[in-house]
């Protein structure tokens, strides 16, 4: 499922229960990897986003530590 | 970086604060990204000024430091950095608000390379001035000029390189004293007095809009001519069909022949 796809469909509704793979940017590998650290729902995701302060480029540098992802934060 | 590890999040917290680092609590899964932040940190601070090592790190307060030589000098210098270094921070809230902003800002005082060139800048503008003003090295000036183009690096980037630059604000107080050294009382004094939330984006595009608003003004008025002229030639042109629409509805009278 290309990105854009994915965010077409991540954004169309409230993430309400979405697993975490569900995120564009966010496949086989990264998903894996943050459910690994306990992230393993988007809205955990999200609440790490917003621990952050909502702040775009430390969640991103994050979600690269984390999991190697960096392009689908627009998402959110 | 395992020097941060002893730290508790409460401490840790207050030297982000003390770094002017924007951040978020300090939690579980935030710990391991702020501990690199400091480290990174004062990584580049300690890379950007190399000869003066007392002050490569302001980890005075901390209590494992990495050699017992750094402590004498770490003591004495932070002392009256320390103030200048508090004060000059406060310019750091409008340096991200500024190192947001397309380089444009930046360009006039690039090119020009002295500091008379710092006082064309738009006067909105005065706290990049004066951050210009404490430039010496032109390295460093590019350096942080990149780092403003580039929206994706850290925050602690920025940080560095301004870090840096107070350093240079001893020897400018000196040796400046043709720059109008009265701009950095005016100036500390509103920047410490302002907010310190580092949210920039929207302040960024407040700081860019006077500088931006004359040619947009400019460009406004080359519209402005050629509008009003398409607008008249629609009138025109809904005119004229109009009479061709109530011109054919008079010839719409008796489809049939009265010819007999």
């Amino acid at each position: 499922m290309t990105t854009s796809l994915k965010h077409g469909d991540f954004v169309a509704e409230p993430m309400g229960e979405k697993p975490v793979r569900s995120l564009p940017g966010i496949g086989e590998v990264p998903g894996k990897k943050l459910e690994e650290r306990g992230f393993d729902k988007a809205y955990v995701v999200l609440g790490q986003f917003l621990v952050l302060k909502k702040d775009e480029i430390i969640f991103q540098e994050w979600l690269k530590d984390t999991c190697g992802s960096q392009d689908w934060f627009g998402s959110l | 970086m395992d020097d941060y590890a002893v730290l508790s999040d409460t401490e840790l917290a207050a030297v982000l604060r003390q770094y002017n680092i924007p951040h978020g609590p300090v939690v579980g899964s935030t710990r391991k990204l702020y501990e690199k932040k400091i480290f990174e940190y004062e990584t580049q601070r300690r890379r950007l000024s190399p000869p003066n090592s007392s002050s490569s790190s302001f980890s005075y307060r901390f209590s494992d430091l990495d050699s017992a030589s750094m402590d004498s000098d770490m003591y004495d210098l932070p002392k009256k950095e320390d103030a200048l270094l508090y004060q000059s921070k406060g310019y750091n809230d409008d340096y991200y608000e500024e190192s947001y902003l397309t380089t444009r800002t930046y360009g006039e005082p690039e090119s020009l390379g002295t500091s008379k060139g710092f006082r064309q800048p738009v006067t909105s503008l005065s706290d990049a001035d004066t951050f210009h003003h404490l430039v010496h090295d032109d390295n460093l000036f590019s350096s942080s000029e990149e780092e403003s183009k580039d929206r994706e690096r850290p925050i602690y980037g920025r940080d560095s390189t301004y870090q840096s630059i107070a350093h240079y604000r001893p020897v400018s107080n000196v040796s400046r004293s043709s720059l109008g050294l009265s701009y950095y009382p005016t100036t500390s004094t509103s920047s410490v007095s302002s907010s310190s939330s580092p949210t920039p984006s929207w302040l960024a595009r407040r700081a860019i809009r006077p500088e931006k608003q004359a040619p947009v003004a400019d460009l406004g008025q080359d519209r402005q001519v050629p509008l009003w002229g398409q607008l008249l030639l629609f009138l025109v042109f809904a005119a004229f069909l109009l009479f061709v629409y109530y011109s054919m509805q008079a010839e719409e009278g008796n489809p049939f022949w009265m010819d007999p």
